[in-house]
């Protein structure tokens, strides 16, 4: 399995992008170039140098440790965000699994249909109107526009699974309701969801940054790679590398998370698991 | 000690089984034949009151004294795998892929509060012993996909007898295997029923693997009871036809270069059923009152539900 999934080359370079993030984020807790949230007049709009790695931004903050704790920001809006569509999402995809036709399964599903209609940035917009700007409240939101994406997936895997033999076979040793589930329905599904929590992470960072793009999201001091955008707007023409380091941070990032996914999707995917 | 009396069984008021009656000793083998779509499997499911959502039971499924029928879920977990014991068909399937083989045997015992982990996982190793798995106290720990579909079933019957259940019900536990494998399985389950005292109700659809298994047969066919008695009288002189389409149709007992004569046809859809014979359509002997109203039993050397038995010899 290992040998297999270092020879899966958008697994890999998944991976390694994705543990770049991950590292550069923790790293950031104890060390960075200089403090992100110190301003330097004098040294605003500095072009790249040994001394600002990447340069400075309009206040003369060091754009590197920027962009390093907005990494740290990002991430923690994608695990907060994602955690609570899986936490919910999948126990709402249980529960309508387990009384698949019922009524309790209809309203689960309608209520996930409903979610979808809407186009999620507009509604998450409409949330942060509501509930004010700020990260937590976009992590809510996000997280919000999770549930359904997992309660659905998880539903129909474990439909998938409830009508395999050995679920059979376990009723038949005396197994009844939510510890089929737990022993074994969930096992048997938990690859799926995290290929699904992986992509969601993707679009996660990509909503936290546009919701901050436009302002709603998190909020100054707290970097964060879509504020960084935003402020850089201003400046395109005397310093277009202000928006282009974020804009990389974001799609680098993004698709570290998306190849994770479809190598997990191939590795994981029983028709081409080895016996 | 079964006593199955009446059973109907119905999916939105089709009969899928009618009226079947039939009972089991301890420690007896009870072989039910017939071709696929019988309705051998749900009757098997409706003694574990396992019946698909929409198939309704009616009738009486006395175990023990107590009628199943009349249990709900919770008093009915403790039966299954507790005193009766079920395996099926796909060894390939019926263990769960993701959980270690001793794991799946040990969660038995553990569920019905016999033994704590640490004591079920050692009689699992005991167990996959007992069924002929060479090497048990490594195998305990592999996978289900490391081992053959022979092995599997293996696992399948420690995991079915872990309890000591007084009743094993196995549908077509060798249907998916080679022959030789099919063998050794049915040595084993005939060894286990001798030792452990398991009463066997044994489900195939070939009347030569019942023959090696079962001193009695119960021949189904379109969910009701075609004839019933000694295994060996009625290999030897069927008297419902059905029976005698079944013995025609196996390889046994013919001289190299004849043919095998299946019965020709097909198994009807249980909708498509008339009142009377399931069997009519494809009958040799069919006539009206056959289609119209169900076959009487008549006794003799075996029980045949047939107008028009062959002469019991
Ligand atoms: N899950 C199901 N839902 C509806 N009908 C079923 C289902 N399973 C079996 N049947 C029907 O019940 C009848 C008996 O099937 P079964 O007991 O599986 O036969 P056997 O085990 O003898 O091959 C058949 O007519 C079959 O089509
Ligand atoms: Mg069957």
């Amino acid at each position: 399995m290992i040998g297999r999934a270092l020879r899966h080359p958008s697994f890999v370079v998944g991976l390694l992008i994705t543990l770049l993030v991950i590292g550069t984020g923790l790293l950031s807790l104890f060390w960075t170039p200089y403090d992100p949230g110190v301003m330097r007049i004098m040294n605003r709009l500095r072009p790249p140098s040994e001394l600002n790695w990447l340069g400075t931004d309009q206040f003369g903050r060091d754009v590197f440790s920027m962009l390093m704790v907005g990494a740290r920001n990002a991430l923690l809006v994608g695990i907060v965000a994602v955690g609570i569509g899986v936490t919910i999402g999948v126990t709402l995809g249980m529960i309508a699994a387990h009384g698949e036709g019922s009524l309790l399964d209809e309203a689960i599903m309608r209520a996930c249909d409903f979610t979808f209609a809407f186009p999620a940035v507009l509604t998450a917009i409409l949330i942060l109107t509501f509930l004010g700007p700020g990260v937590v409240n976009a992590i809510i939101a996000i997280g919000i526009f999770n549930i359904p994406v997992f309660a659905r997936v998880a539903r129909g895997a474990a439909l998938q699974v409830m009508a395999r033999d050995f679920i059979r076979a376990a009723r038949a040793a005396g197994r009844t309701g939510f510890s089929i589930i737990l022993r074994h329905i969930l096992p048997n599904i938990a690859g799926l969801i995290i290929v699904q929590a992986s992509v969601q992470f993707a679009l996660a960072i990509l909503a936290e940054a546009g919701l901050s793009y436009l302002g709603i999201g998190t909020q100054p001091p707290n970097p964060s790679w879509g504020r960084m955008l935003n402020d850089a707007q201003t400046f395109l023409a005397q310093a277009p590398l202000l928006a282009i380091f974020p804009g990389l941070a974001i799609a680098f990032s993004v698709l570290g998370f998306n190849l994770l996914g479809d190598g997990l999707r191939d590795l994981l995917d029983p028709k081409t698991k080895e016996r | 000690m079964l006593r199955v009396e009446n059973l109907r069984i119905t999916l939105r008021g089709t009969p899928i089984i009618r009226n079947l009656s039939f009972s089991l000793d301890r420690g007896e083998a009870l072989g039910v034949v017939g071709e696929s779509g019988s309705g051998k499997s749900m009757t098997a499911l409706a003694i574990m009151g396992l019946l698909p959502g929409l198939m309704r039971a009616e009738g009486k499924v006395i175990f023990e004294g107590e009628n199943l029928l009349d249990l709900d879920d919770d008093a009915m977990c403790l039966y299954r795998g507790r005193r009766i014991g079920m395996i099926f068909q796909e060894p390939m399937t019926a263990l769960n892929p993701v959980h270690q083989v001793g794991d799946q045997i040990a969660e038995t015992l553990v569920l019905h509060g016999l033994m704590d982990r640490v004591a079920a996982l050692r009689e699992a190793t005991r167990l996959l012993d007992r069924v002929g798995i060479e090497d048990a106290s490594r195998r305990v720990s592999s996978y289900p996909h490391e081992l053959s579909g022979g092995q599997r079933q293996r696992v399948m019957i420690a995991m079915a007898m872990s309890c000591k259940p007084s009743l094993l019900i196995a549908d077509e536990p060798t249907s998916a295997l080679d022959v030789t494998v099919q063998s050794e399985i049915l040595d084993l389950l005939r060894d286990l029923r001798l030792q452990e005292g398991m009463a066997t109700l044994f489900i195939s659809h070939d009347l030569a693997v019942i023959a090696r298994i079962a001193r009695r047969t119960l021949v189904l066919y379109g969910g009701a009871a075609m004839e019933t008695g000694d295994t060996g009288v009625l290999l030897k002189s069927p008297r419902h036809p059905y029976t005698k389409g079944l013995l025609a149709a196996l390889p046994h007992g013919h001289s190299r270069g004849t043919r095998l004569s299946p019965i020709p046809g097909f198994v009807p859809a249980a909708k498509h059923l008339a009142p009377g014979c399931p069997f009519h359509g494809r009958c040799p002997r069919g006539d009206e009152t056959c289609a119209d109203f169900p076959p009487p039993p008549s006794f003799e050397a075996t029980t045949a539900w047939c107008f028009h038995p062959e002469r019991g010899s």
